[in-house]
């Protein structure tokens, strides 16, 4: 199991032993690890720059798992959750899976359970921090455009002809072309099917019809 | 002839003064011959003998007496007037022995004869009581004291006695007889020198004795052996201080029946002032029924309490099961880690004594939730030892927190640390303690987050007493449920069996302390518990 670059696991439980056995067996498997009493003590460090899972208690006093989970929502944090509970609540499972955890297990957890469950999280993390660099690079290039080149990017990606473009428009089609070609060079795209995969990343709305 | 003298000092004397005449050859008459005899004392003593026997007959009259005498040689029995009367013989009629005899009740007659023949023959004082039949027929009790007196021959010549009309004591001796025997409890009248002098048929029944077998007998044949010891002494200190009270007080007593079987008893004592001495009267109550029927009580209220415990148990399933989960993926976590270091090939020894320390240190703790569990489910009697509440307190505090996080409420304890060390069955304590936090969590279902709060304090009281308070911020106790708070099966909760409370109070009442509740000023209730510092016994 490849562990992907820079992760880190954070592990939030109010039981020292449930913790300290966390510690240990995260380690034993690879991965890097910081341990908590609450949640409170987890959001006063400030999020790190990688991959990251949160295992944390469902039950605690203070802010609880679910809380936790809403106030990441909220925050838009990357981290992907791992809830474990001594309860084994069902409806708290289901709200839990239902707003994005990774897994809800319950103590006693099996070893390879946990580690499975982390590693899918720290993967999952990994892909969306990737996806959410892919999307901030695609709209820094698409906001070096002027608005003219901008509409006429919208309108190449609907596949239109330039003498078409120009028609909308109402400008020359010789005007559309340079356009055409500064859009290309600023946006480091060579094909009409990468400047689709790119405004795509970027969430840019393709056409604004007539 | 008898006259009076004056003699020289002027006194006057009595004189008995006889003379003979006497005659000559010639049957002249020659003068007297005769004595003068001094009988003054004789006289007086006469006299003070006819004025005692007045003042004889006038006390016995005025004591109701009749005295009679009976001249046995002659067959005549002399009587006054009066008494004459009584018996219905006129005043000149001839009395001898079977005229009087007549007057005794047809049943007695018999008994009588033999007495008197018994007393000729044995020279001794007669005393006796019977009935006799007066002419409007009726039946009177009298008792008769009589003593016969014999001439120099060793012949009966008279009988003298007294008569005694008895009926109101016998009638009172009756009535005691008949409220004896219709006691419900057995009654056994002892003298001042420990023998029974009278037991009713309770005691018969209770003992197996025959009455007969028992009057007269001491009244220590009646207790089992090792109380028969010390039992003349306790009979000495009650006649020293009479007054009525329960014997023993405190104590188990036994009584031994006939056969040797013993029962457990309770006894009142009742001293009775009778002019030879002080009787007792001891009212004796089998308590076996109430023996069996307090086991028995005793048996269901631990049943109960150990329902009670498991509808607890119950309710703190998720909790238990939480603080057995805990260490258990401690555990699990960290063999787990164990077994991946040694796979790996990279053991560091002191993270693996650590690790294994973690492990075993889970183990242990995981084991007393178990053992929690197991002795709050356990059947069994009550033990008692010497308790730290505020131990207990901090016990019931980590055990409940499962539910309090869940219930999102925070625990607050305000312990007294001079708390002195009471004697207390710990369970019990515990579940008391445990029923009142249940309670103050599900009285706040409907509390703010932010006002959620369980408080538990112990304190001493002042008079050596430990008094622990839970209080909530919950509803408070409605006006309507106040009363029936601490009744089995009363209940206010949708789910409720209705026991927590009820056996809150039989548990602190083994322990000789009370439970109150009250409404709390700024919302919710609070339940006291006050216990002795050393809780007596059961």
């Amino acid at each position: 199991m490849r562990i992907p670059p820079k992760s880190l696991v954070f592990a939030i439980d109010d039981d020292a032993s449930v913790r300290k056995g966390l510690a240990r067996l995260l380690r034993s498997a690879g991965y890097k690890s910081e341990i908590f009493e609450s949640a409170s003590d987890f959001l006063a460090r400030p999020p790190h720059g990688g991959p990251s899972c949160v295992i944390v208690d469902v039950q605690m006093p203070g802010i609880n798992g679910m809380d936790l989970q809403e106030t990441l929502i909220q925050h838009r944090r990357e981290e992907q959750l791992v809830f474990i509970t001594g309860h084994g609540d069902i409806p708290m499972c289901a709200q839990a899976m239902k707003a994005g955890a990774v897994d809800f297990l319950r103590k006693p957890f099996r070893d390879d359970e946990l580690l499975q469950s982390v590693q899918n999280a720290l993967i999952r993390s990994a892909d969306q921090r990737r996806r959410s660099a892919e999307k901030n690079e695609a709209r820094r290039l698409v906001d070096l455009l002027t608005s003219r080149e901008f509409e006429v990017m919208q309108l190449v990606i609907t596949g239109m002809l330039n003498k078409q473009i120009a028609g909308e428009l109402g400008t020359a089609e010789k005007t559309v072309k340079v356009h055409r070609g500064r859009v290309m060079q600023k946006l480091r795209v060579t094909s009409v099917a990468e400047l689709v995969g790119l405004v795509q990343r970027a969430c840019v709305a393709p056409v604004r019809k007539q | 002839m008898q006259y009076r003298l004056r003699r020289h000092d002027g006194e006057y004397r009595w004189i008995s003064d006889s003379g003979v005449p006497r005659y000559d050859a010639q049957k002249n008459f020659a003068g007297y011959i005769g004595s003068c005899m001094d009988v003054t004392e004789l006289i007086n003593k006469e006299q003070a003998l006819r004025e005692s026997e007045e003042r004889m007959s006038l006390a016995a009259d005025a004591a109701g007496l009749i005295m009679w005498t009976w001249d046995i040689r002659r067959d005549e029995v002399s009587l006054s007037d009066k008494d004459r009367a009584f018996f219905g013989f006129s005043p000149r009629e001839k009395l001898n022995g079977d005229r009087v005899r007549s007057v005794v009740h047809l049943e007695d007659r018999q008994f009588v004869r033999h007495l008197v023949e018994n007393s000729l023959r044995t020279r001794e004082e007669l005393e006796a009581e019977y009935r006799v039949v007066l002419p409007d027929g009726k039946v009177r009790w009298v008792t008769r004291r009589g003593r016969v007196e014999f001439d120099g021959n060793g012949e009966p010549i008279c009988e003298r006695g007294v008569l005694m009309d008895i009926t109101e004591r016998k009638q009172a001796e009756e009535k005691f007889r008949l409220a004896t025997e219709a006691s419900p409890s057995g009654i056994i009248l002892v003298n001042d020198r420990g023998h029974i002098v009278l037991v009713n048929s309770q005691i018969e029944k209770l003992f197996g004795y025959q009455r007969e077998e028992l009057v007269g007998e001491p009244v220590e044949i009646l207790m089992p052996e090792r109380f028969a010891s010390q039992h003349p002494d306790h009979r000495a200190e009650f006649v020293a201080a009479p007054t009525a009270r329960a014997m023993g007080a405190g104590r188990e007593l036994f009584a031994r029946r006939k056969d040797g079987s013993e029962f457990p008893v309770e006894i009142g004592l009742n001293p009775i002032q009778a002019p030879d001495g002080i009787l007792v009267l001891a009212a004796v109550v089998d308590i076996s029924a109430r023996k069996l029927a307090e086991a028995e009580a005793l048996r269901r209220r631990e049943e109960l309490g150990h329902l009670s415990r498991v509808a607890v148990m119950g309710e703190m399933a998720t909790s238990i099961a939480h603080e057995l989960n805990q260490p258990l993926a401690g555990i699990i976590s960290n063999a787990s880690a164990g077994q991946r270091f040694i796979d790996r090939g990279n053991v560091d020894l002191g993270e693996l004594r650590d690790l294994l320390a973690d492990i075993v240190a889970d183990g242990r703790r995981a084991g007393d939730v178990i053992r929690g569990v197991q002795s709050m489910v356990k059947k069994g009697a009550p033990a008692r030892q010497r308790v730290n509440l505020n131990d207990l307190v901090m016990n019931v505090v980590h055990m409940v927190k499962p539910n309090a996080v869940h219930h999102s409420c925070e625990m607050e304890t305000l312990l007294d640390p001079n708390l002195p060390p009471i004697e207390a069955d710990p369970i019990q304590l515990q579940q008391v303690l445990i029923n009142l936090v249940i309670n103050a969590f599900d009285a706040m279902c409907n509390t703010p987050l932010s006002r959620r709060k369980v408080v538990i304090a112990t304190e001493q009281n002042g008079d050596g007493g430990i008094c622990m308070s839970v209080r909530d911020y919950g509803t408070g106790i409605p006006d309507q449920a106040r009363e029936r708070l601490f009744d089995h099966f009363f209940t206010t909760k949708a789910k409720g069996l209705g026991m927590g409370l009820g056996i809150v109070r039989s548990i602190v009442k083994s322990h000789a302390g009370t439970v109150a509740a009250e409404n709390v000023d700024g919302g919710g209730a609070r339940f006291h518990i006050t216990l002795p510092a050393s809780a007596a016994a059961l």
